[in-house]
């Protein structure tokens, strides 16, 4: 009783200073993105170890019908997914949990011994260089192209462009990726198609020369061309209705009326706020760059982490696929959140309302 | 929806030439789909060594695959396997997402957050990511491969059906029906959800453009379909090593999807200008 009493003209400070940093709206967003990023985490181990023939059990299964005995199968099945079968699973959880936040995912138990951040590692920057590249690609050329649509509205140019984002919008980008095979490939034998496999030649060294710059050249192009297309319709015809909005709004009617120059509506009063959106999804698109396309990179044979994860789903290598939807998982969360930032920094509107969202 | 709403839709939707193209195509994909067992003009799985890798003739009209198989049977057979997929899992999303979405709208509070916060985290992720996931966990075969695209798209369902709950709820006749002692199962399934389903059916014939999709990347994974029994995917797939010696082994299915999908997406397209011009929800499949 005493500590309540002595304490009472202190705690409606504290308590100020606890109901600031709780009502605050970046701590808010951060904690529903951790939380998220748990829950995700919480479900992959229950579902990958607690579940009636869940992995765990098919491995160890698997192991003897190899000629290893229960016991031994029972140990390396523990090993490779880095669990300790005798605790409880509970505890069992909460060390997965530990070694996940450690950035240990465990091993692949297809490419012995390979460690599954290891793994993840070496494909990565391969998918974030083509992924990167491609996107930011699309959301110039988008932008660019968008604009000019919605400047020239019912031009010859306008529905020319029109109909060809809308059709490139429609197609999926694994029937697109098909096409340039068949075509770019074996049609018009542009490409060598067998040589461009993998993300470099096998005898070239990684470094920073030209010889070496224009070998990942050779191997992305297609696949680059073929990210561009599949997303850039999209981009495009948001752009356009962005700009035909915006064009549309009584303060570039005043400052077409105050007689500026059309270069300097465009930038500060028209661009500014018909690119707004495409900033959000923009960064909400760079959460996806590490997931990269299992479709397209299987197609391309482009050793990546969609490529990884193709081959870990075909391969039955749990570890590995745990460990790649963990990291999509994690990325998509941050940059979800990095957008709604980014939106309030970009748009002061929002900033002062997003309190109370 | 009552009748007369029904038919005029209808006459609507005749007046619309790209929303009658889709109902074309869709409804010669259905026929094929239903009576394939008995239209294929091969088996769709006997083995033929001696035809191996034909091109397109007279014999074959799309030529065949590395194992002799007729592909215009596989095709065929294909369509069957795919609309059957596509049909239960989008069904299963439609019921499934709509009952949420309801119940979450009308129960509001904690259980609508609770709800509405799982269904924003499935909304967040990639399409074909998540329907890879639950694939990969449970497993290939026809009703894994159903249950994880249900559980892809029944977000988009019940986010809609939540939509038009929140809006009924605070009309007058649903308090009228309140306050006359209707229960609340009675006051869902009576009065709100037959007034709330039409956004919901303007999600459908889209829905099915993207389970399409999606049944055919996860069949191209290894994940959808069990070979030898065809499926698009599966076929691209095999394809895929062929494509320098039988590129006709990727162009038939890739056709046979394009086509497919666009019937969806015609359809689709004409039936939300009449019902909803405002609509737009998309989920695009990356």
């Amino acid at each position: 009783m005493a500590t309540i009493t002595t304490s009472t003209p202190t705690e409606p400070a504290a308590l100020g200073v606890i109901r600031k940093i709780a009502s605050s709206f970046l701590l808010r967003r951060l904690a529903k993105a951790l939380f998220s990023i748990w829950l995700v985490t919480s479900i992959t181990f229950f579902v990958i170890r607690a579940m009636p023939g869940n992995a765990v059990d098919v491995l160890i299964q698997e192991l003897t019908t190899q000629g290893v005995s229960p016991e031994d199968a029972r140990n390396q099945a523990a090993a490779l997914m880095n669990i300790d079968l005798d605790k409880p699973l509970p505890v069992q959880y909460l060390d997965y949990l530990g070694n996940v936040v450690r950035g240990d995912l465990g091993s692949s138990y297809k490419s012995a011994g390979l460690g599954v951040s290891d793994m993840i590692a070496q494909v990565l920057p391969w998918t974030l260089f083509s992924v990167g590249l491609a996107l930011l690609i699309t959301f110039v050329l988008g932008v660019a192209l968008g604009a000019i649509m919605a400047y020239r509205r019912d031009t010859w140019i306008d529905h020319l462009l029109s109909n060809i984002a809308a059709t490139l919008d429609a197609i999926s980008p694994y029937l697109i990726g098909l096409l340039a095979i068949l075509l770019f490939g074996i049609t018009w034998k542009w490409v060598p198609i067998m040589e461009m496999r993998g993300a470099m030649s096998p005898g070239i060294k990684p470094a920073f020369t030209l010889e070496f710059l224009a070998d990942i050249f050779m191997h992305v192009r297609v696949l680059l061309l073929v990210y561009v297309l599949s997303s850039i319709g999209s981009w495009m015809l948001q752009m356009k209705s962005n700009t035909v909005a915006t064009l549309g709004e009584d303060y570039v009617t005043v400052a077409r009326a105050r007689g500026l120059t059309d270069g300097r509506i465009l930038t500060a009063y028209v661009g500014r706020n018909a690119t707004l959106p495409l900033f959000t999804r923009l960064a909400i698109s760079v959460g996806f760059i590490v997931g990269g396309s299992v479709l397209l990179e299987t197609l391309f044979t482009y050793r990546g982490v969609g490529f990884l994860l193709a081959r870990s789903i075909s391969e039955r290598d749990y570890p590995v696929m745990q460990g790649v939807f963990l990291i999509i998982t994690a990325s998509v969360v941050v940059s979800n959140l990095l957008a709604d930032y980014l939106y309030g920094w970009l748009d002061p509107r929002v900033r002062i309302a997003g309190g109370d969202n | 929806m009552n009748k007369a709403a029904g038919s005029s839709l209808l006459r609507r939707l005749g007046r619309s030439p790209s929303a009658m193209a889709g109902l074309f195509i869709i409804t010669t994909y259905a026929v094929v789909a239903l009576f394939s067992t008995w239209l294929t003009p091969y088996s769709p799985v006997a083995q033929n060594p001696a035809d191996r890798l034909l091109a397109p003739n007279g014999q074959y009209w799309v030529g065949t695959d590395e194992f002799g198989r007729d592909i215009f049977s596989r095709l065929m057979v294909g369509a069957t396997n795919s609309l059957t997929v596509a049909m239960l899992s989008v069904s299963l999303a439609f019921v499934g997402g709509t009952l949420l979405g309801t119940v979450s709208g009308y129960a509001g509070g904690w259980t609508d957050n609770v709800i509405m916060r799982l269904v924003d985290l499935m909304f967040a992720f990639p399409a074909l990511l998540l329907a890879l996931a639950i694939a990969a966990a449970l497993g290939p075969g026809l009703r894994n491969t159903v249950i994880a695209i249900a559980v892809v798209y029944l977000p988009i369902f019940a986010r809609v059906a939540r939509g038009s709950v929140l809006l009924l709820k605070g009309l007058e006749f649903v308090e009228a029906s309140r306050s006359l002692g209707v229960g609340h199962a009675r006051l869902i399934f009576k009065h709100i959800l037959p007034n709330a389903i039409a956004p919901s059916l303007v999600q459908l014939s889209l829905a099915f453009s993207w389970a399409i999709l999606t049944e055919a990347a996860l069949s191209f994974l290894g994940l959808g379909t069990i070979p030898p029994n065809p499926s698009w995917g599966s076929m691209l797939s095999d394809a895929r090593k062929m494509m320098e010696l039988a590129p006709w082994m990727a162009v038939a299915p890739g056709l046979a999807i394009m086509f497919c999908v666009l019937g969806f997406n015609l359809l689709g397209d004409g039936v939300r200008d009449i019902l909803d011009p405002h609509l737009h929800l998309t989920k695009k499949i990356t």
